[in-house]
């Protein structure tokens, strides 16, 4: 048997360098130790499995006992076949086989490549947990462990990707989390049939709604936000291999929370979070608006204002609608080569995009300086609501163009089209506006504004308000 | 459902449509128009206009004044003419003021009204004046307060102490004056001199035609029983000393009007009782405020001026037929079934003023030894 067993994994891994097929002599016979020594811990084999079967005189045939009673390992399985040994070698385990008796031990020896725990780049903030997740599961799960010591908390191990079989990690709390949430969130992770899953997004994609720009599952790399979601009654999932966890279902107020607000003085917090929401009205109704007026509706404009902004476009070639449609695309490219670019490269092309280019186009003649100002603030809104930035980008030049073809009329009709699709659209079965406009009596203490901390401690989007 | 609400939509978009797309600096904006009317009593147009130029010389935009007339049968036609000599379209968005020559208002106004309220492009807002003299004399009036006459009228009539708060003011409070009561309304009359504007007299508009004008002490007279303001003075001869003057400061000024009939043609009492809130500004000579005499004196004095000039104004306009102080509209709306004509005929008045000193600035300075 144990022939079969080496033949099968070295006939299916031998072209691997990191291959390791060590032979120890005992008493009784040969043992054989194969393990991928790349993903490992050397010291671990060494001391807990060679060490032991040298020292010990075994006497037994009984993989069961040298299993409990020789090795010093502290998580050991019995392995039932090549097949299973062959996946079990490559999640970083050593398989011994033994001349001298049947079954297969596979010993968990794992030692995965992995950064350290830093600061999440994309959710820095002010005050509060700095940690964040990265890409080895085990370490997350310990970090969410640190901060949830409740026997509720479930954390279930799926396989996804028919040929990568990479880990994930649902969590959730048992008697907080809706079970039809937890199955729904299980049927669809099941329902992956791609070969290889790379990364989390490929769940994301699964859970999310497939007709909309604006997430409805939420990501984050701090274990302190995945985990105050979870005792809200969410699930969250991690995957092995990727530092951002993803919890649904996931509300558009969410969009609004940072976790700053719940780390500062209650009424600063609010405050921030009012200039949120004010940078989401900003970025996506200013520049629709202020077509709609000076394209259509002079009358409604100050005078003021209007004869400011007749001159400031004098001697501009193109329409309003064109020329800010054209500087709202320059500022995109300016984004994403900012993105892009290695970070002291891309803060220089922002300066650059911001300062000269925006300078330039003025000078030229190509654009006015309000529509410079507008296309500028409309951007920096978007910085501060950095999830829906794109979103409010493609809806925003919906709403430009709807306001220049039908002026007012169309402005009004194009933000009913917006609010009514944010209406329509749920994340997992749960509608995406909730508990703004749902009649329902959830507990609402943190949403436009947050409660004390005390307060909304408690709060479950899915339990009714007391 | 769903296909009604489409249906809705689609409607609406269709009721404005792309083609009322214009840029703004793409068009002209009127900001003072003035009617005219020429020796064949056909309609006359004058816009000062803004629009906005890219000057190639100094390499920048800038706004520039434009002044254009226009002739035509109707106010429509004369509209259309001056368009044919503008570079972009007329937008009578910002149009702040509405002005028509003595000329045309003692011809009437009724004519040349409709377009004004009926244009979509033309608000109701604009400020009402009518203008005496040559129109091109005001417009080429050097002005160093602003560049655009009609902004100077827009901020001269916000402006508290210049004006008075009577109706009408804007075109859409003369739209309802000239279809209510006795259809009469006191605008406020602007002319010219050595290249200076005056605007201390007012025309009376009756029927929509200019039938009299109100000097500037009826018009103080005028102001002082219909206007609501907050703002303005009184100045009253010194209560002690010959030849010299106090003035005092309104801070508040009500007035509620009462009227009175007992049916069967008897007299119908028109009651005004203004209540005065006055601070003390200025006076020519010393004056102690600490003596209650004196204070009722200047009360005495104030009375009597407000009610003697009242009295005579009323007097006046009684024997004139002209019912500038909406006699008839106040009795329509308490007494809707009298049936009464003539009612200013019948009518006297019976002026009640009551006087509050309030804090003076600097009670000290009146009684410098």
């Amino acid at each position: 048997m144990y022939k079969h067993v080496i033949r099968f994994i070295n006939n299916k891994l031998g072209d691997n360098f990191d291959l390791v097929n060590r032979v120890i002599e005992l008493e009784l016979g040969k043992a054989y130790l194969i393990y991928m020594k790349s993903i490992c811990n050397d010291k671990e084999i060494s001391e807990s499995i060679i060490k032991p079967l040298l020292t010990s005189k075994i006497k037994t045939k009984s993989t069961e006992v040298i299993k409990q009673e020789i090795l010093t390992i502290s998580a050991a399985l019995s392995i039932e076949d090549g097949e299973d040994a062959v996946q079990h070698l490559l999640s970083g385990y050593v398989v011994i086989v033994f001349e001298f008796c049947e079954g297969i031990i596979g010993c968990d020896v794992r030692k995965l490549a992995s950064r350290n725990i830093e600061i999440p780049p994309s959710e820095a903030v002010l005050k509060g947990p700095r940690e964040g997740f990265t890409e080895n599961l085990m370490i997350n799960v310990s970090l969410i462990r640190k901060r949830l010591i409740d026997q509720d908390l479930k954390i279930e191990l799926l396989s996804v990707g028919e040929k990568s079989g990479i880990q994930v990690a649902l969590c959730y709390i048992s008697n907080v989390a809706p079970d039809a949430l937890v199955n729904h969130v299980k049927k669809q992770i099941n329902k992956i049939e791609n070969g290889f899953v790379i990364q989390v997004n490929y769940i994301t994609e699964q859970l999310r709604t497939k007709s909309s720009a604006f997430n409805t599952v939420g990501v984050t790399e701090k274990p302190d936000v995945f985990v105050s979601k979870i005792c809200e009654g969410r699930v969250g999932i991690i995957m092995q291999g990727d530092p951002t966890a993803i919890t649904v279902p996931y509300f558009f107020i969410e969009i609004f929370q940072s976790p700053n607000d719940y780390a500062v003085n209650i009424w600063v917090g609010n405050y921030t979070r009012i200039v949120r929401w004010t940078a989401f009205i900003v970025a996506i109704l200013v520049p629709p608006l202020y077509i709609a007026l000076t394209t259509h509706h002079y009358s409604l404009l100050p005078r003021m204002l209007a004869f400011r902004l007749a001159i400031a476009r004098a001697g501009v070639p193109f329409p309003t609608v064109v020329e800010f449609i054209l500087l709202m695309f320059f500022f995109q490219l300016l984004r994403e080569a900012g993105v892009r670019l290695p970070a002291p490269i891309g803060q220089s092309i922002s300066i650059v995009g911001a300062l000269i280019l925006g300078d330039a186009a003025v000078q030229s003649g190509l654009a006015s300086t309000i529509t410079v100002l507008l296309t500028a603030l409309s951007s920096i809104s978007t910085y501060l609501i950095p999830d829906i930035a794109i979103a409010i980008v493609l809806w925003t030049n919906f709403l430009i163009l709807v306001s220049a073809f039908f002026g007012l009329p169309g402005f009004f009709i194009g933000f009913a089209i917006l609010c009514t699709h944010l209406a329509g659209i749920n994340s997992c079965g749960y509608p995406y506006l909730f508990p703004l406009g749902t009649l329902s009596k959830y507990k609402t203490k943190d949403t436009m504004v947050r409660g004390f901390l005390q307060d909304i401690t408690n709060s479950s989007f899915t339990k009714e308000d007391e | 459902m769903k296909k009604m609400f489409l249906i809705i939509i689609i409607q609406i978009f269709f009721l404005v449509g792309c083609s009322s797309y214009r840029d703004i600096n793409m068009t002209m904006f009127s900001v003072m128009t003035i009617v005219d009317v020429d020796e064949n009593n056909q309609p006359v147009v004058y816009m000062e206009l803004f629009r906005a130029l890219y000057d190639q010389e100094i390499a920048n935009e800038k706004g520039e004044r434009f002044i254009l007339f226009g002739k035509g049968e109707t106010i429509a036609e004369a509209i259309s003419h001056l368009n044919h000599k503008a570079t972009y379209r007329i937008h009578g968005a910002h149009n702040k003021v509405l002005a028509f020559t003595d000329r045309a208002s003692k011809a009437g106004i009724d004519n040349y009204l409709d377009y004004f309220i009926r244009d979509r492009k033309f608000l109701l807002r604009p400020y009402l004046l009518i203008c005496e003299g040559e129109p091109m004399d005001l417009l080429n009036v050097q002005n160093n307060q602003t560049k655009f006459l009609g902004l100077y009228f827009e901020q001269l009539l916000k402006n508290e102490l210049a004006i008075a708060d009577k109706e009408p003011k804007r075109l859409y409070e003369y739209v309802n004056l000239r279809s209510i009561g006795a259809k009469t309304a006191v605008i406020d009359l602007v002319s010219v001199q050595n290249n200076t504007i005056f605007k201390e007299e007012a025309a009376v508009i009756m029927d929509d035609k200019m039938v009299e004008t109100l000097n500037e002490e009826e018009l103080i007279a005028f102001n002082t029983m219909m206007s609501n303001t907050d703002e303005g003075y009184i100045t009253v001869p010194h209560p002690y000393i010959k030849d010299k003057l106090v003035t005092l400061e309104i801070i508040k000024r009500r007035i509620k009007t009462n009227i009175e009939y007992k049916g069967n043609n008897e007299v119908v009492k028109l009651e005004k009782k203004i209540n005065l809130k006055l601070s003390f500004n200025e006076t020519q000579d010393q004056i102690d405020l600490t003596e209650t005499s004196i204070r009722q004196k200047i009360e005495e004095e104030i009375k009597k001026k407000i009610v003697e000039e009242s009295e005579q104004l009323f007097d006046k306009y009684k024997k004139k037929h002209i019912d500038i102080f909406h006699v008839e509209e106040v009795f329509n709306r308490k007494y809707p079934k009298a049936n009464q004509e003539e009612v200013l005929n019948i009518t006297e008045l019976d002026m009640k003023v009551e006087i509050i000193f309030e804090g003076s600035p600097d009670t000290q300075g009146f009684t410098n030894d």
